[in-house]
């Protein structure tokens, strides 16, 4: 679960760079909802696993909060459509 | 921490701390008679996010505020990013916070994992657009969103064309991609360069354990 969750926030960071270019803003609107289902598996894998090196886990939950609130700014930059 | 790792913490911190210091004693005509040439700006004519950021910390360095708000606003967010890293990234530092060793330490081979299913997903994203492309019937037209730009200010914007020229090139007609989109022909060859070497690493993986699927579920159950 802790891979999981570092996959899931590489994954919303490449959206959210992709998202990123001109035009393609409208992206996020599916982006933000990935990367915050991503935020609540990461939070999950932390509290819940027995491992002692939670790295992946923290990385996941930095990664996914970059995606949604830098997602949100450019939805904003870009009036929910550019 | 892994030495090579440390190694390239203190380049980095020794970069960006010259960078500082450079930038706080140039005068501003040094920074104009050379112009960095951002690549993003010459492959698509428009400036990425990175652009204007030296001039907008020079401002910021010399107290014009406004100025570097014009040049870049990320500019105030990289200069106390670029003073924390060159005040604290020292060698150590991270052992240094015990108690939060746990949360930033990784068991062996997790990272390479992570990334392999990355490179899995994006590669099969990428698979599937290649794929619609060299389809026939404009399946790749149906697919591909309406420009919001043209729609809405009658311009076009960097990506405009592009699904044409992909189209194009599935159809081996290069010239024609170019003039639909100068950029089509670098990233249509970046995308399909990244299928092959993804189909190598699987075959290569087949052949060394029989099947590669399987092996990249045990590395995810693994760290699980």
């Amino acid at each position: 679960m802790l891979t999981l969750s570092l996959v899931w926030g590489i994954l919303a960071l490449i959206g959210m760079f992709v998202a990123f270019l001109p035009c393609l803003g409208s992206l996020n609107w599916l982006n933000i909802p990935f990367a915050g289902l991503g935020l609540i598996i990461s939070v999950v894998a932390v509290a819940t696993s027995k491992e002692e090196k939670k790295g992946a886990g923290m990385a996941g939950i930095v990664l996914c909060a970059i995606a949604v609130v830098f997602g949100m700014l450019r939805l904003l930059a870009g009036g929910g459509i550019l | 921490m892994d030495p090579a790792a440390r190694r390239a913490i203190q380049a980095l911190r020794i970069l960006a701390g010259g960078w500082l210091a450079a930038l706080s004693v140039v005068p501003r005509s040094a920074l104009d008679r050379f112009p960095v040439h951002c690549p993003f700006q010459q492959l698509f004519g428009r400036p990425c996010l990175g652009c204007g950021l030296t001039h907008s910390v020079w401002c910021l360095l010399h107290g014009q505020m406004a100025s570097a708000y014009r040049w870049n606003p990320l500019g105030f967010a990289a200069l106390p990013l670029a003073v924390v890293f060159v005040g604290w990234a020292r060698p150590g530092a991270l052992e240094r916070l015990r108690g939060w060793r746990k949360w930033v330490q990784f068991p062996p081979g997790q990272v390479k994992s992570a990334w392999r299913w990355v490179w899995t997903a994006t590669s099969l994203a990428i698979a599937l657009a290649l794929v619609a492309a060299a389809l026939p019937g404009g399946v790749a037209f149906r697919l591909a969103p309406v420009c919001q730009s043209r729609l809405r200010y009658g311009t076009n914007c960097v990506l405009c064309g592009m699904t044409h020229a992909f189209v194009s090139i599935s159809r081996g007609n290069l010239a024609q991609a170019r003039r639909e989109n100068p950029a089509s022909l670098p990233l249509y060859a970046g995308l399909a360069g990244n299928e092959l070497l993804f189909a190598l690493a699987l075959m290569r993986r087949w052949a060394r354990r029989g099947c590669a699927t399987p092996h990249l579920l045990e590395d995810l159950n693994a760290h699980t």
